[in-house]
């Protein structure tokens, strides 16, 4: 089913838009929402219905835009679980995603603006490294996950996401300063 | 001028996701929880009595798209028979070492390759305009492992038209994100995506393009269908796509197989042992092969953990920090033949796309033995260091206990820092960089440039970095490199299998 189609039946009548929204990419919005929640299957499905209700919110402006969804569904989704994460976790709990997450400037909320910026940023990336970010910070695939699929060690891939956040860093921070 | 820049989007079709499917009980949840978040918002009221409602799929079958492709688009496609030919990109192509800019030559060396694609191959001379500017596509050679499609982009002022002035990207990583990017369909089957590129431009108005892939599978019947798609046609928009059959016994001349079988390691189960594994596909053609697996400690660990996430327990075991199971087998193996040559594995660094790609056995080789690796204790990397003279000399390194790397041709051209690497037993993959940060401005955006290439069909590893903010005599100061080498994995050569070759 192609985007504007879906576009087109959330502003028209968002019954429609849901569903289709739902039957093309809930699966999708739902396992980037889980890889993030994978114990809080209530909270996951509400992170989704926010999900949808977003896109029905920027419906408009997706249309003007002629903007695809997939990359805005990946990016709201991976949000809307970090900050319903963020709102669970015991305050004084160390854990593994609260240090990462507390180290990874590329998951801080952002403008619409910073995130195609970013987006931008990804796409010039050479392989593997433009993959192996597509799938962490899109996908928010386990960098397990993503050394199998790439015929890596899981270290190899930390190590190149370490080294390419530090470098993405400096040029979004030259591109935002430009603007 | 047609946007090609490759979206974010467009790049996360290419790169598929394991995602599960949302139950109808599920899917019924979260559609009235966001219809009463809607509702609630106050800015919607739904008409009375709409009751929730699946809406088929088939409703919003997909509009045909309209093509406004100019001239030459192939009619319905004649078989195109496959013989010895020279192949312009590589006849044309000069080595980067005759060149002052590195766009005026391909990144990597392919000697082995240009032979094997000159050995069977067609002319194809199909070319659609997009935009002013003409892609036709040459040549193409298929065997049955590895397909090659050679391009001529062509255009007043082409090149320039693909590089943004306002970039901090260098010129080659501009052209390399804007040329074509194409998926190859074989008989209609699945999309396959491009195992390694490589171009070079002839003036500002011509680039000439190699995209090569590793074929999941043997191409089967009489005749072969091949379509080629960038991702607009591929999302069923305007775009590029070209369509021919090729002559299916040309295709498969010459291959050998290993039958698709279950490889039974004996390897007692941890949390993630790959054993068995399942070779679904293992079959060489002239020039390289390609190895498809799965295992079913994969599958079964995907059923159990759909999002892929583990617990902290599984994750020590992982790292192999759980003293009761410190064995880890990852699905690594050593490939050799029975004439004792071993196959490289060709992958560059990291390649997806389901197929690995392994240079041939020798031709009198009967079989092929696979051995596995695995590894045993705690997950450790240490840092270790090789000299430019080392290097320069030919070197081993080894980057496990069980393989690792000869180091060639080091050369320092100009800016320019450039080796080769030739893997051996279980190599894993290696970055070499170079302990630059004493002579050169590493801080600055962009300072350098740097890309591996692989001749598949000799499992060489070219590598190369240009540095964009140092001189010459900066470079050249440059004396050492530093690795990664990871200590635990062992070749238990007492397990392997051993399977024919057919």
């Amino acid at each position: 089913m192609e985007d504007n189609k879906i576009i087109d039946a959330l502003l028209a009548e968002p019954e429609t838009g849901l569903q289709f929204l739902l039957t093309q990419y809930g699966g999708l919005i739902h396992t980037v929402i889980c890889r993030i929640l994978p114990n809080n299957p209530q909270d996951a499905e509400e992170c989704a219905a926010d999900v949808l209700v977003a896109a029905w919110k920027h419906a408009a402006e997706f249309k003007q835009q002629n903007r695809p969804l997939r990359a805005w569904l990946c990016v709201t989704a991976r949000n809307a679980a970090i900050d319903r994460w963020r709102a669970l976790r015991p305050r004084q709990q160390e854990c593994e995603l609260n240090n990462e997450l507390a180290q990874d400037w590329m998951t801080e909320r952002r403008s619409t603006e910073a995130e195609e910026l970013i987006a931008q940023l990804l796409t010039e990336l050479p392989e593997p490294d433009r993959e192996i970010f597509f799938r962490r910070y899109y996908y928010r695939e386990s960098c397990r996950e993503i050394g199998r699929r790439l015929n890596m060690q899981e270290h190899t891939v930390n190590v190149r996401l370490s080294r390419g956040r530090k470098k993405l860093r400096k040029q979004f921070a030259a591109l935002r300063n430009t603007y | 001028m047609r946007n090609n820049t490759k979206t974010a989007d467009s790049l996360l079709e290419q790169y598929p996701t394991k995602t599960v499917p949302l139950s109808k009980q599920e899917e019924k949840r979260i559609y009235d929880l966001a219809m009463k978040k809607i509702e609630k918002a106050g800015s919607y009221t739904p008409p009375k009595l709409k009751k929730h409602r699946r809406v088929p799929v088939c409703v919003a079958a997909a509009v045909a798209a309209t093509c406004v492709l100019s001239a030459g688009i192939a009619a319905a496609p004649y078989i195109k028979e496959l013989a010895e030919g020279k192949i312009g990109f590589f006849i044309d192509a000069k080595s980067q070492a005759q060149v002052q800019n590195v766009l005026d030559a391909p990144r990597g060396e392919y000697g082995g390759q240009q032979t094997d694609t000159e050995g069977h191959n067609t002319e194809i001379g199909q070319t659609q305009t997009l935009d002013g500017v003409n892609y036709t596509l040459d040549t193409v050679s298929m065997d049955a492992a590895t397909l090659d499609c050679f391009f001529t982009v062509s255009g007043e002022n082409v090149v320039s038209k693909f590089l943004d002035a306002d970039s901090i990207y260098p010129e080659w990583e501009q052209l390399s994100s804007n040329t074509p990017w194409m998926a190859a369909q074989i008989n209609g089957g699945e999309e396959i995506y491009t195992m390694q590129s490589d171009f070079y431009r002839q003036g500002d108005d011509t680039f000439r393009l190699w995209l090569h892939y590793q074929l999941p599978e043997e191409p089967q019947g009489d005749t072969v269908m091949l379509r080629l798609l960038d991702s607009h046609a591929a999302e069923g928009e305007p775009g590029l796509s070209y369509t021919m059959e090729l002559n299916g016994e040309q295709v498969r001349a010459g291959a050998r197989r290993v039958a698709p079988t279950v490889l039974d390691f004996g390897i007692t189960d941890a949390l993630l042992s790959d054993n068995p594994i399942t070779l679904d596909s293992l079959c060489f053609g002239t020039g390289s092969g390609s190895l498809v697996k799965h295992s079913e400690a994969d599958e079964k660990f995907a059923e159990t953990h759909p999002f892929g996430v583990v617990s902290e327990d599984e994750e020590k075991k992982l790292r192999g920090e759980d003293a009761d199971n410190p064995v880890i087998f990852n699905g690594g193996m050593i490939l050799t033949d029975d004439t004792g040559r071993e196959l490289l594995p060709s992958s560059p660094d990291g390649v997806s796309g389901g197929a690995v790609a392994y240079t041939v056995p020798a031709e009198n080789a009967q079989s092929i033995t696979f051995t596995p690796v695995y590894h045993s204790g705690v997950y450790e990397y240490e840092e270790r260091t090789v000299t430019v003279d080392e290097m320069q000399q030919g070197v081993k390194i080894a980057t496990s206990d069980a393989g690792g790397y000869t180091l060639q041709n080091f050369a320092v051209q100009g800016r320019a820092l450039t080796w080769q690497m030739v893997p051996y037993g279980y190599a894993q993959s290696c970055e070499l960089t170079p302990q630059d940060e004493e002579y050169i401005d590493t801080n600055t955006n962009s300072y350098a440039m740097r890309s591996s290439t692989v001749d598949p069909t000799t499992g060489i590893i070219s590598c190369r970095i240009d540095y964009y903010t140092a001189d010459p005599a900066q470079v050249a100061k440059i004396s050492e490199f530093r690795y990664l080498f990871g200590s635990g994995y062992h070749a238990d050569e007492s397990r392997a299998v051993t399977l024919p070759l057919q």
